[in-house]
Formats: C-alpha cells, structure tokens, sequence
C-alpha cells in the first residue's frame, strides 16, 4: 500500500480511536458483548467446518460438501448485504475526491473494505484451510484455491455495491432498480426452498454442471489442479474484478444531486399525498398533530426509509413466500402463521431506520425540539405514531399482496398477525426510544444503503430481539400445547399490558434522559465519519 | 508548465440537473496571481461552478483548464496544486484539528513527520493551539473555517478554491485569515473565492464576477466596478435586483 493508503488507514484508526471514550461504556459493553456473540458463533461453524473437512477424505465426497457450502457463502456475500440493506464499511468518497489520490489506489482500498460485508465468510473459509491442513488425504497447500475465490467474492461485491448505490440515487429508478435487484437476489432462495432442505448436499448435484466459481473452487480444493479448472478461476476473478472497477470507475463520476434532480418536481402540496400527510393534524391536536405531519412528510422524502419501507413488502415476501405456500403443501407453523413473519420482517426492517435512533435523521436539527415550546415525550410520541402509521400502511400491503397471490389470508389471521406485530412494535419502541437518547448517531436520509455492516446489526438484534420475542413465542407454544386460543389471547392480553406499562415507564425515563443529555445528543447527532464510513 | 496561462480558464460551462441548468454558458478568466471574488445571489450557481472546478461534479458541457492542465484529463495534478476550503461537510469530525492537517498533508503526498510538524505549526498560525485535543465535531463553525483552511496550505498550492472561507468566523479569525491569503498572492498564489461579506470581497480582491442564474452578469477589476460613489453592495443589489419588502403582511 502507498503512503496515502496508509494515511487513509492511520485517519480511520484515529477516528475510531476517537470516538470511543465518546460512545460510554454501556455503548462499548452492548457492542462488544453483541460482536463476540456475533463472530463468536461463526467461529464455531467454521471450527465445525473444520472438522467436517479434515474428516472427509472422499475426493468425491468432499466436492459435493464443498461445492453447495462454497454456493452458500458466494450468496451470503453478495446477497444478504441487499437484504438487510447493508453495504459494509466503504470509503468516503465524497471527501476523498478533493485529493490527489490515483484511482487505482482507492479501488483497492474499496476492495478489501468489501471484507467488512460478509466477515463472517472469511472466517469459516479460514476454519475449512484448517480442515485441509489437518486433512490426511489432501494438501493443505491446496487451501489456497480460496484465495481467487475470495478475490471474486471481493470484485463482484464492490460492483454490485457500486451500481446499486447509482441506481438507488435515481430517485425515478430507484424503487423499480429495488424491486429488479431483489427479484434477482431472491431466485436463489425460491430454488432452494423449491429443493428439499433435508438433502441439500444434493443441490449441487441438481445444479448444471458447469465451471462456477464454487464448482472449480471445490475440485482445486480436492486436488485437480488442471489447465481448464485454473484457466476457470483466473477467467471468474478477470470478469469480476473489470465489472467491479468498471462500476467504481462510473460510481466516481457519479454526481448524487444531479441524479436526485433528475426526475425532480416541485412539490407544491395540493396532491392526493400531501392531503394524506395533513390527516394527522386533524386527528391530533397540536404540537403532536404537526410533529406527527412533519415526521410523515420528512420519512417518506428519505431515500433511506423509502427503501426500507419498500423491502418490507416486496423483499420481504419474496423470501419467505416459499415458506408460506410450504414445500410439499404441508400446513405446519410457518405456512398458518406466515403473516406474523413477514410483518416481523417488515417491522425489523423499519426499525432499524427509524425505531432505534429516532432524531437519527433529523441530525442537527434536532435541537428545534430543544427550542420550541414542546414537550420531549411529546417528540418522542410523534415520532412513534408516524412509524406506527407506516407500519400499519406496510402490513396493509402485505395482506393485500398476499390475498392476491392466493394465499390463504383470512380476517382471523390478519387481525392476530396484526395484534402481535403491533404489540412487538411498542416493545421496540419502548427500548427504541431509550437507545435513541442515550446513543444517538446523526444519519444520512439520502443515503440508501447503511453503512454499518449486516454483521454488527445481526449481532444487535441476536441481543435483543429474542428477550423481546419471548412472550410472543410463549403465547404461539402455549396455543400449540394447549389446543386453546383462549390461552393465545390470554397470554397476549398479559403481554400487552406488559407493553404498555413498559412503553409508559421508559417514555418517562427518554424524556427525562433527553432533557439532561441535551447537549450529548445534539452533539452525537451533528457528528459525521472518518474517512471510512463504518 | 507556461507561466502566462491563466490560474483558472473556463469555456462555456454548463451544468444542468434535471431540466434546470445551473450553471449556463459560464466563461471565466482568473489571472494568475489575482485575489478573485465570486459572486452571486443564493442559489445563482456559485457553489456547482466552484465544486465542477474543485473536480467534485462533472460538468454537462463546456471546458475547465486549471493552471494549464484541463480536467478531468489533468484531474492528479491539478489537485495536487490547488488547496481547497470547501463547505465543511468536507472534514472528518472525529479527527482532532492536527490529526485532520497531517491527514490532509499525507493526501498530499507530504512525508508524515514533515506533515505532522507542519500541521502543528498551522494549528499554531490559526491560533487554535488551545483545541489540539478537540474534536472537528466540537468545534465552531468560524474554527472549523480556521482548520479547513490551514489544511488548504500544508502543501503550499498555487492556487486556492475557497467557498464561503469567512462564514461563522470572527473579526479576529478573519483578520488573521485575510492576512494570510494576501501574503499567499504576493508569493504568486492564487485566490479564488465566493463570499456573502461584499466588504471582505471590496477590500482584498483586484478582481469580482457577478454570477445570476449562472452566467456572469459583471466581470472586471475592483476599479472599473466601482465608477462614482458606487460601493460593491450598491452594484451586486443594482445587477442582481433587490428584493422588495412587502407591505402586505399587516401581521408581521
């Protein structure tokens, strides 16, 4: 690397340094304890991997292990960071494109930054070399066919992470670009499902036989180190890297307002929209009526939410519709309930931008709450309701969408799927509205993709989700064992009492926390990145 | 490279978002050497033409040759000898005042140590040595101005883009800063800036451009402007046309 490389790497360094003693120590303990639970759990399938290589000294056999796992990881890597809308770590470049820095230096800092978007792929890839290693039949040496491997993965991610971000600055395109991505991402999933699970060692087998890069990986992995599978993996590594430099070259003279402008129009407010907006101020009275109106109007005109909104019901279906006409056209837990899952899914898309780190979006502005004559609960409630309004809006769709795809939406199902997820939404909301005083971070609404990688957010909700599902999870168990809806609705009459006074109690704490922390929180929100964003 | 071109050549420079151009047929001419002034009406095109010169936005057509070179063909060295104070979402808020200087030097292809003891030592010229230890994020906006233009120097440019450099900063900040830049244009520097302070803009810069709905409506020297008793506000306000109070509002 060049001495300006490094200096990217030293200022990154610096930043994070930083910013730690500023993030409190509840902060630093949440993060550490989530990452450990996090990488700690891929640690252990890689050393399950490990194993399962190092016993396997079947050429043949070890080939149809690897090959499916190799699929699996490639699709991990370039899939699920569009399902969570999560790009990694990446570069700067709006603030790196100031300098003299050559062009070819700052791909390949892109390049390894794509680490950051499947970590977890490095780490059980790095368990199978030691499986190798170990391995009495093969060459450990041959571990090094998971170099190019990785270096495919690395291109491919970097151009794909790149067109994306273009497509979704095109304010026209972009929900359609979303919808087009997502009917991609979501075919290998609809194959899977479409295979029994139970014999997926036999996917690859189902698979044409052709030089894929998991494929060739697999026989080098084995040993068949011949012209054609070498010749495969140089040509796989070659395409890769030029549709990824030829994207980066394209995001670099990309210009972000020119195509926001692009389909640009006046928005003069006497549209069916803008009615819909001011519904809220008739109904409430204000200052709420108007916070919840602003909250509505602001939300929507975040690329950011947008997106989230719109994966909600359209990603969000494509991957668990599989699941919810069932495989064999069974009637088991998912295929009755597949509702409740995929207003979960909707829901923990929404709150990931908007639930837990409420002001995140008004960055600066914030302080206008500070300002006027309002009340800091009532802030935080009118954010609530917005978020609940479009929660609502979004399980609406979903019904809808999955009423015409014939799947079997009865009144009963909707009402209960609707009640649980509500009631989950003001859990959240209760934990929601603390995170976001007492860990505040200003957010880009007209940045599509989070920054943050899938890994980090996977390794928060791993943390708190499953003490938040619980009494729901109690509720469907009880049902189950007790053949009684009565037990159902009783336990989530508990549960909502439970939410409730739970909401009430930390609302207080927030606004009160919110009153004393003014000056923290106005700061944390106006703060930006280092040269990475991270 | 030729002495005798101009720090700044534009030609016809348009940029156009969506159907709305912003810029529209720019041609500027900056001597080198010249402490040059910007101006315009919010919204006129100041900032696009500045970040299409700073190489942040491609233009939609035209040609843009800085200090000899055109871009985007001479886009490396053209950057390597310009110094920027950009709008200040341009700094890393959570570097230090001198981290962010050593930063900006090393980008520059300074050595590190010569980069860490020059950032030091503008830290000290900007008299913010008592914000070594602070955060960009904690510190104001007229010290913010201060640290993004002590980066703008670490290098030595030849030429300096600076956009809005004396916004939030005060009278003491600004004084320093105005020395400063004037001592760089007697070493052979050049400055080109925008600014809403029309007395700043009177009384450093030989040259002023009026910019409305991007085209030039004024170009020339500080003494052909200025015929009569006229001052640079009473000009910009003629060209640009003021706006009226409004009687209307029997509330206000």
């Amino acid at each position: 690397m060049t001495e300006r490389a490094w200096a990217i790497v030293w200022a990154q360094w610096r930043a994070l340094r930083n910013m730690s003693p500023r993030s409190g120590l509840a902060g630093l303990f949440v993060t550490a304890v989530g990452t450990v639970l996090w990488y700690g759990t891929w640690t252990v399938v890689a050393l399950a991997v490990a194993a399962l290589v190092r016993e396997t000294v079947d050429g043949e056999k070890l080939r149809g292990l690897l090959g499916p796992a190799l699929l699996l990881a490639f699709l991990y890597w370039q899939v699920i960071p569009v399902m969570m809308v999560s790009a990694g770590a990446s570069l700067q470049m709006r603030r790196l494109r100031v300098y003299p820095i050559p062009r070819g230096e700052l791909f390949t800092l892109e390049v390894l930054l794509r680490v950051t978007t499947a970590a977890e792929m490095v780490i059980v890839l790095a368990g199978a070399s030691i499986g190798l290693f170990l391995n009495p039949k093969f060459s450990g040496l041959n571990a090094v066919a998971f170099f190019p491997f990785i270096l495919f993965n690395l291109y491919l991610s970097t151009g794909i992470r790149d067109l994306l971000t273009r497509l979704l600055n095109r304010r026209k395109a972009r929900e359609i670009g979303v919808l087009i991505v997502v009917l991609v991402a979501a075919i290998p999933q609809v194959l899977l499902m479409r295979y029994d699970l139970g014999n997926w060692k036999g996917i690859g087998a189902k698979l044409p036989h052709l030089a894929w890069p998991w494929t060739v990986t697999s026989s080098l992995i084995t040993g068949e180190w011949n012209a054609l599978n070498a010749g495969a993996m140089v040509c796989w590594v070659a395409v890769a890297y030029l549709f990824g430099r030829w994207q980066f070259e394209r995001g670099l003279r990309f210009d972000e307002e020119a195509a926001r402008a692009s389909a640009g129009k006046q928005r003069d407010g006497g549209n069916w929209l803008d009615r819909l907006y001011r519904l809220p101020s008739a109904a409430l009275p204000d200052p709420l009526g108007t916070m919840v109106e602003k909250e509505l109007r602001s939300l929507m005109r975040s690329p950011r939410f947008r997106i989230a909104f719109f994966m909600g019901f359209s990603f969000g279906l494509l991957i668990w519709l599989p699941a919810a006409f069932g495989k064999r056209g069974g009637s088991g837990w998912i295929e009755t309930n597949f509702l409740v899952i995929l207003f979960s899914y909707s829901l923990l898309l929404l709150s990931e931008v908007s639930i837990w780190n409420v002001l995140g979006f008004d960055r600066s502005a914030a302080q206008v709450y500070w300002l006027a004559p309002v009340r800091l609960w009532q802030m935080l409630v009118s954010k609530n309701i917005a978020i609940a309004l479009f929660f609502v809006l979004e399980m609406a769709i979903i019904t809808v969408v999955c009423a015409l795809l014939g799947l079997a939406v009865t009144l009963k199902a909707v009402w209960e799927s609707s009640l649980v997820c509500l009631l989950m939404m003001v859990f959240l909301m209760a934990v929601g509205n603390l995170s976001s005083v007492y860990a505040p971070r200003g957010v880009d609404g007209n940045q599509t993709w989070k920054r943050g990688s899938a890994g980090r957010f996977q390794a928060m909700l791993l943390l708190i989700y499953p003490l938040l599902l619980l009494p729901f999870v109690f509720a469907y168990w009880a049902r189950q064992v007790w053949e009684s809806d009565r037990v159902f609705y009783g336990l989530i009459a508990a549960t909502a009492v439970v939410a409730v006074v739970l909401y009430g109690l930390a609302l207080e704490k927030a606004a009160q926390a919110a009153g004393e922390r003014r000056e923290g929180i106005l700061t944390a929100l106006a703060r930006g990145d280092g040269p990475v964003a991270a | 490279m030729a002495q005798d071109t101009p720090a700044i050549l534009v030609t016809d420079l348009r940029k156009v978002y969506g159907d709305k151009p912003a810029v529209d047929g720019l041609n500027l001419r900056v001597p080198r050497g010249c402490f040059y002034g910007f101006l315009g009406p919010n919204g006129a095109g100041k900032t696009t033409t500045i970040k299409m010169l700073m190489g942040l936005a491609a233009p939609t057509s035209g040609a843009i040759e800085i200090l000899g070179r055109r871009l985007p063909e001479g886009e490396l060295e053209i950057k390597s000898r310009i110094g920027l104070v950009p709008d200040e979402t341009l700094l890393f808020e959570h570097l230090t005042g001198p981290e962010f200087i050593e930063f900006a030097g090393r980008m520059y292809g300074i050595a590190r140590p010569v980069a860490r003891e020059r950032a030091r030592e503008l830290m000290d010229l900007f008299e913010l040595e008592g914000a070594k230890g602070k955060l960009i994020g904690e510190y104001s906006k007229g010290m913010r101005k201060r640290v993004a233009m002590a980066a703008s120097l670490i290098h030595r440019p030849d030429l300096f883009l600076m956009d809005e450099p004396f916004e939030g900063v005060d009278a003491v900040g600004a004084r320093l800063m105005k020395d400063i830049l004037l001592d760089q244009v007697r070493q052979g520097a050049t400055v080109f800036l925008t600014s809403h302070v029309l007395e700043v803009v009177e009384r450093l810069c030989e040259r002023v451009a009026i910019i409305q709905q991007g085209r030039i409506v004024v170009e020339g020297s500080m003494s052909e402007l200025r015929s009569g008793e006229e001052t640079l506000e009473d000009i910009f306000v003629r060209v640009v046309g003021a706006g009226r109070f409004s009687e209307s509002l029997d509330w206000l």
